[in-house]
């Protein structure tokens, strides 16, 4: 059960799957290249992880869902990002911040001293 | 050859080490200053990695322009010129022994050397373009389940921060567990980035540390740069959106610190400043003052006049201690670093460099001047030093040296017309000679016969007055010999000085010793005299008269004056009226 999280680029991917099942896995990359702007090995790509995390299935083609839109939502008590980002960003990269872990206490006195910020 | 490849970025990236030290101070002293200066600081830094050249000018600060000579690999006194003396005093004696080419070698130890640190550092620029293309390989992949938001802002599940990629069509993908209140603010801030270009620079800068990964003082570099364009970026968003968004936007960037599921404890991206740093700049942001700004810029425009500029050719800065005052206690060691050339019996131990630039600036006519430090360290404690200038028309030769055993130093000088370099050729080796001569058709080959021959034979008296200085063969051997004195009288009375020789006569049986006077155009004079041993000198007088000493061997020794004259086409000595026996 622990499984059965999305992100809400994969949440997209799984409406779609939602409103037009049962669909081709053709079709499905036609609407994914249209609505997501995905190529054809990506959609795949996606469909194949949601289906071994059980949520779909592909029978020779056909795309149908294991779990409903309402099961799966009720199944979620908080939405997580599925966090495969194992390190921090490449040097050359412009990021926007740092991937530093704050502590809570830093998080804390950080917010802090956003809020007491006063303008001179 | 990839040696002077490397030893070309080597010296390239000493001067731009330098630069970023002098970048590095500007910033630490104008915190105030507006960060987007800075980055045009270290855009200075990679100017001077780029290019391989550079204009000279006298107000440049930085101590040498080629710390490693590329004649490095080839000299037999390996030695760097870092512009800073201590550092050269430190190491120059010790490369220059250790790593001077032995006779059988077949390779320098300076090429090994060198040959070994350029494959260390393509091995070096290989892992850095390695683990940039796997990167770059990570990243696409990760990002090609993003899905576009608006305009080139697309939204991934799994990236943890914010970013932009791309060089041609550069792309700011945003996380997509980003709060709503945040996304106005990081699209404001990666917009600036994007209009400042550093979507471009900051791979740029990376592509420079890759070939310069040798050198740290760069990395810090680096590391600055990629903070102060966060701090620049920060402040433009805050310039252009107004004072007032300074707590939401510090907001932005904590909630972007803090993962929403800490998976592992996530090492401090490279180069990027910490939030903390980062909320303090954003809220205690002011536009800066006017006069802030012009002296940020003053001082930008000074770093760059001072640093991207080469050093002027350094005049002739001879720090040679007087002859006067070394005479005694001066080591072989002190004379390598004071800059002398030096000789120990036979063989040349540093500053072969000085003697070549002398043979090289005189025989363009150019004045210069050098040392000549010589010691036989297995006979005694003595030495010589000696000094060789030019003038663009004579050689002066001055040392100090003693009498007899009267043990009283004085101070010679001998003139010369003329350096003629001229290889000889003994046995299987060549000595590849310099004499100083007042002719120039002196011949090593000739003074050497002139030594062993006994029998003075005219054409080689010439060889008398020769000054061997400087002989260089495989085994390195070195001669120095000399004549009794010389100097410069108009002993004709022709208006015109003459250079007057004192010479060895030949010794077999009865002492002898000639007089030989060169004008213009060569041999004028030449007389033999028999007498008795004398240490000989010319002497001149208070009036300016030219005459021959010569002190016995006698306990205690008696000094002789002898008038020179002139009689026809001979020279005549008289002592109290007394004629000296001509041979």
């Amino acid at each position: 059960m622990n499984d059965y999280q999305m992100g809400a680029v994969e949440s997209r991917f799984a409406d779609i799957i939602w409103r037009h099942e049962p669909i081709s896995s053709t079709e499905l990359s036609k609407l994914s290249e249209e609505l997501l702007k995905w190529k054809k090995s990506t959609t795949y790509t996606v469909l194949k992880r949601l289906c071994d995390k059980g949520i779909f299935q592909n029978n020779k083609g056909t795309v149908t869902s294991v779990i409903s839109k309402q099961e799966f939502y009720s199944m979620q008590s908080e939405r997580f990002v599925a966090e495969t980002f194992d390190g921090s960003l490449p040097a050359f990269l412009t990021a926007f911040t740092s991937r530093k872990s704050l502590t809570p206490k830093e998080v804390a006195y950080l917010r802090r001293m956003v809020a007491e910020y006063e303008e001179e | 050859m990839v040696e002077t490849v490397f030893l070309k970025l080597f010296n390239m990236s000493i001067t731009a080490g330098w630069l970023a030290l002098a970048v590095v101070l500007v910033r630490t002293l104008l915190k105030k200053a507006p960060k987007g200066l800075m980055v045009v600081m270290w855009a200075l830094v990679g100017i001077r990695l780029i290019l391989p050249f550079s204009f000279e000018s006298v107000l440049s600060l930085l101590p040498s322009a080629e710390t490693v000579p590329p004649d490095i690999l080839y000299s037999n006194t390996p030695m760097i010129d870092s512009g800073i003396s201590l550092i050269n005093s430190n190491i120059n004696p010790i490369i220059s022994e250790s790593l001077a080419p032995n006779v059988g070698d077949s390779v320098n130890p300076m090429q090994v050397i060198t040959f070994v640190a350029s494959v260390i550092w393509i091995i070096g620029v290989i892992a850095m373009l390695l683990y940039s293309a796997i990167s770059y390989i990570r990243i696409h992949k990760k990002v090609k389940e993003a899905v576009p938001m608006k305009e080139n802002i697309w939204i991934s599940d799994h990236i943890a921060t914010p970013f932009i990629f791309g060089i041609l069509r550069p792309r700011v993908y945003l996380p997509s567990s980003m709060s709503e209140q945040d996304v106005e603010y990081v699209i404001a801030h990666e917009k600036a980035h994007l209009k400042r270009r550093d979507h471009l620079l900051k791979p740029f800068a990376f592509l420079l540390l890759t070939v310069y990964w040798f050198n740290p003082i760069l990395w810090v570099a680096y590391i600055l740069l990629c903070r102060d364009i966060e701090l620049a970026c920060d402040e433009k968003v805050i310039k252009d959106m107004g004072e007032e968004i300074k707590k939401p936007y510090s907001d932005a960037l904590i909630n972007c610190s803090v993962p929403r599921k800490m998976i592992a404890v996530c090492p401090l991206a490279f180069g990027e400043v910490g939030v903390k740093e980062r909320v303090k700049n954003v809220l205690s942001y002011k536009k800066p003052a006017f006069w802030i700004i012009v002296i940020a810029v003053i001082s930008c425009i000074m770093v760059a006049v001072c640093f991207l500029t080469d050093p002027a050719e350094k005049p002739e800065d001879i720090s040679w201690p007087a002859l006067e005052e070394i005479r005694e206690g001066y080591s072989t060691k002190q004379a390598a670093t004071d800059g002398c050339v030096v000789i120990d019996g036979h063989t040349l131990l540093a500053g072969e460099k000085f003697w070549i630039d002398f043979v090289n600036e005189t025989k363009e006519g150019n004045p210069a001047i050098v040392r000549v430090y010589q010691a036989y360290s297995d006979q005694s404690d003595n030495y010589w030093v000696k000094e060789l200038s030019y003038d663009g028309e004579k050689y002066l030769l001055r040392y100090y040296t003693e009498t007899g055993d009267t043990n009283e130093e004085f101070l010679r000088e001998e003139e010369y017309r003329y350096l003629v370099r001229s290889p000889y050729y003994a046995d299987t080796s060549t000595r590849d000679s310099y004499l100083l001569a007042d002719s120039a058709d002196v011949t090593a080959e000739g003074y050497y016969s002139s030594i062993v021959s006994s029998i003075v034979r005219p054409e080689y008296d010439i060889y008398n007055h020769c000054y061997v200085i400087y002989a260089h063969d495989v085994d390195k051997n070195y001669l120095l010999n000399s004549c009794y004195g010389t100097a410069f009288y108009d002993i004709d009375g022709d208006g015109g000085e003459e250079k007057c020789c004192l010479g060895m006569g030949s010794t077999s049986g009865v002492f002898t010793f000639t007089i030989s006077v060169y004008g213009n155009d060569g041999l004028k004079y030449h007389n033999v005299f028999c007498t008795e041993f004398y240490y000989l000198s010319f002497v001149k007088d208070e009036n300016g008269i030219l005459r021959v000493q010569g002190i016995t061997q006698e306990e205690p020794p008696e000094t002789h004056l002898f008038d020179i004259v002139l009689n026809g086409e001979n020279i005549e000595l008289f002592e109290n009226g007394r004629m000296i026996e001509s041979a």
